[in-house]
């Protein structure tokens, strides 16, 4: 108990002791806020930021005052009672990106804001362990437990500036929307703000990528809260209120336009956290697809623009919906045929009449198509291809056909010819195999028992559309019988 | 006691006593995460002498647990209020005053002695009503002194 007692008053005791400095002065522990090494020096800072050399080395302090100053970097001992905020710790010289930290995990270096003054204090990873157990936490990125909205956006490196004020905010309150508004517009924070927020790990320099991420999504919540407008352009006049907005702080420039465009693909397509058509971007595809009024849960899609006229026709004969997606199907366009068609189907699954390409990137479309279709909540439940080889007989065929790869081939060597590339052949081989048009496929025989081989496949324009007509109605006849 | 025995020694339970005091003037626990009100923060700790009461909020559209400083700041924690109490069990001047609040004894300004208490505290214009229910009462008033 007496023990116990002495070390607690000890302990007590500390902030009250005092360390002599080399030029005598006398200075009180309670007023030190950090110590550190200049030069050769042992240098003890007040919270006045005056700066005191002292006669010892930092690990005599380091023991000396156990409990009042903690070291956490090989030149810093801090005050542990004047901690106040962890941050992330950015150096200025350019090092490896850890994986591990950027999970949260076993890399731990960051920052501290000390009560007294304005300079950081580092902490490396061998002292980090010590901090954490000292200050009663198990991560020094972020707090645990963590609410699951706040984790998300966090492994999304999203930022929800403010969202207590933003959830308690009154649209319809002007005033307060603009108070709010200048004080957490992204695109209003300036170079020194947004470095802040955004700065890239190991350099001094903004994470063009995340600043994009955090624009996108900010703008996304305003337009949902209602705070701001749709856009009444397309993609690219989000892009120009981004770059009128930062280009002359030369944050953002002209060449950052790719970088932005895919940093929304990524967050629509591949985080699925909102969509095109939530932003009010034009469907440039809109005079291409249509919702039918009969049997809407029927759609006829085509690939190609020379088909259009034909779908649509077809479509509208049978009562029937069509989609014209001009190559591969644009997302937004998906977005929005699909919501006009889920106002007609009342929840039911479709039939989807596909005319594509016969080739491998004929395939890739009309599986994007079903996917993306999918995606927003529509069931494809049955889906007709309507072309077929055997459409193509042998006169017809060579004016139809168009080449998908060539390659070399000697024994069991393949070797692609350019422009090809070895994926395209084996891509180009396995859909061959599963057509099993032996047409498709022409070889050459070389001397030395080389062979060059040519996959074709067949453009969908070139079908016979009366045979196409046939077959739609023919398998429309067919589902209106399942049904 | 027999006849020729000596009383024995005091001494352990007035140690006892002082070392109890000392951690009411140093407690053991002195800061708390919280989430940070920038950002740019990872960590931010809000120092519990500045605490007057934490309570359990959700009209935020989330359930969480808020400290009330004397600087009316509010800070947050996604813990439980059960949790934190749990966590501040040692803490001289933290305790259990309802199913909503723990409170700092140290911050207590006024009260109001009802069915129940209203606590009035250091910088804060509001009291908290009902802030000592009757399951919380004699402790309440046994460490209020």
């Amino acid at each position: 108990m007496t023990e116990d007692l002495y070390k607690r008053v000890e302990k007590y005791y500390l902030p009250e002791r005092t360390i002599i400095s080399q030029d005598g002065e006398v200075v009180r522990v309670k007023d030190i806020v950090f110590l550190t090494i200049e030069g050769k020096d042992s240098v003890a800072v007040s919270c006045n930021n005056q700066k005191y050399k002292l006669v010892q080395p930092l690990s005599f302090y380091e023991k000396e005052f156990a409990g009042y100053f903690l070291r956490v970097h090989r030149s810093f001992l801090a005050a542990f009672d004047r901690i106040r905020v962890v941050y992330e710790r950015y150096p200025e010289e350019e090092e490896p990106e850890s994986v591990s930290r950027n999970k949260g995990g076993a890399a731990d270096e960051c920052e501290l804001a000390l009560r007294g003054t304005e300079t950081r204090i580092p902490v490396t990873n061998t002292y980090s362990g010590v901090l954490k157990k000292a200050l009663g936490v198990s991560t020094l990125h972020h707090l645990v437990p963590e609410h699951p909205d706040d984790k998300k956006l966090r492994k999304l490196g999203i930022i929800d500036f403010a969202w207590r004020e933003f959830f308690k905010l009154d649209p319809k309150d002007t005033a307060a929307v603009k108070a709010y508004a200048d004080a957490w517009r992204v695109l209003t924070f300036g170079k020194e703000r947004t470095l802040r927020y955004f700065r890239r790990l190991g350099e001094n320099q903004i994470d063009k990528r995340r600043l994009a991420k955090n624009i996108i999504w900010q703008t996304w919540r305003w337009i949902k809260k209602g705070i701001r407008k749709l856009f009444d352009g397309n993609i690219r006049s989000f892009w120009y209120e981004v770059k009128n907005a930062l280009g002359g702080d030369e944050i953002l420039d002209s060449d950052d336009v790719g970088m932005f465009y895919d940093t929304l693909r990524e967050m629509i397509e591949d985080e699925r956290l909102f969509r095109y058509k939530d932003f009010g971007f034009m469907d440039m595809n809109s005079p291409f697809h249509g919702v039918g009024k009969q049997r809407p849960e029927i759609i006829l899609a085509v690939e190609k623009a020379g088909l259009a006229n034909m779908a649509r026709s077809l479509a509208l004969e049978a009562g029937a919906s069509h989609i014209c997606t001009r190559g591969e199907p644009a997302v937004l366009t998906i977005e929005y045929f699909t919501d006009n068609l889920k106002a007609a189907i009342a929840g039911r699954e479709v039939t989807l009449f596909v005319m594509t390409d016969m080739n491998p990137a004929g395939v890739s479309i009309r599986n994007s198509l079903i996917s993306g279709i999918e995606a927003q909540g529509v069931k494809v439940a049955r889906v007709v291809v309507l072309l077929e080889t055997k459409d193509f007989s042998d006169d017809v065929l060579p004016g139809s056909k168009a080449k998908v790869v060539r390659y070399e081939q000697k024994g069991s060597v393949i070797t692609p010819v350019p422009p090809a590339k070895m994926g395209q052949v084996t891509k180009a081989l396995k859909w061959f195999e599963s057509i099993g048009d032996p047409r498709l496929k022409t070889e050459a025989e070389y001397p030395g028992g080389k062979r060059i081989v040519t996959i074709w496949g067949i453009d969908s324009d070139t079908a016979d559309r009366e045979i196409i007509r046939k077959r739609f109605l023919e398998g429309l006849a067919q589902s209106l019988c399942f049904s | 006691m027999k006849r020729g025995e000596n009383m024995p020694k005091r001494e352990p339970d007035t140690l006892q006593k002082i070392l109890e005091r000392l951690m009411h003037i140093d407690p053991p626990i002195k800061k708390f995460p919280v989430a940070p009100p920038d950002p740019d923060m990872g960590l931010y700790f809000v120092d519990l002498k500045d605490v007057c009461y934490i309570t359990t909020k959700a009209d935020q559209g989330r359930e969480e647990t808020m400290f009330m400083t004397s600087a009316k700041e509010a800070f947050y924690s996604n813990l439980g209020l059960s949790e934190i109490e749990k966590k501040l069990i040692e803490h001289p001047h933290f305790m259990r005053t309802s199913k909503y609040f723990l409170v700092n004894l140290t911050k207590i300004r006024a009260l109001k002695v009802s069915s129940a208490r209203d606590l009035w505290f250091d910088g804060l214009e509001k009291p908290i009503v009902n802030g000592v229910t009757s399951t919380y009462l004699a402790d309440f008033e046994k460490r209020f002194k």
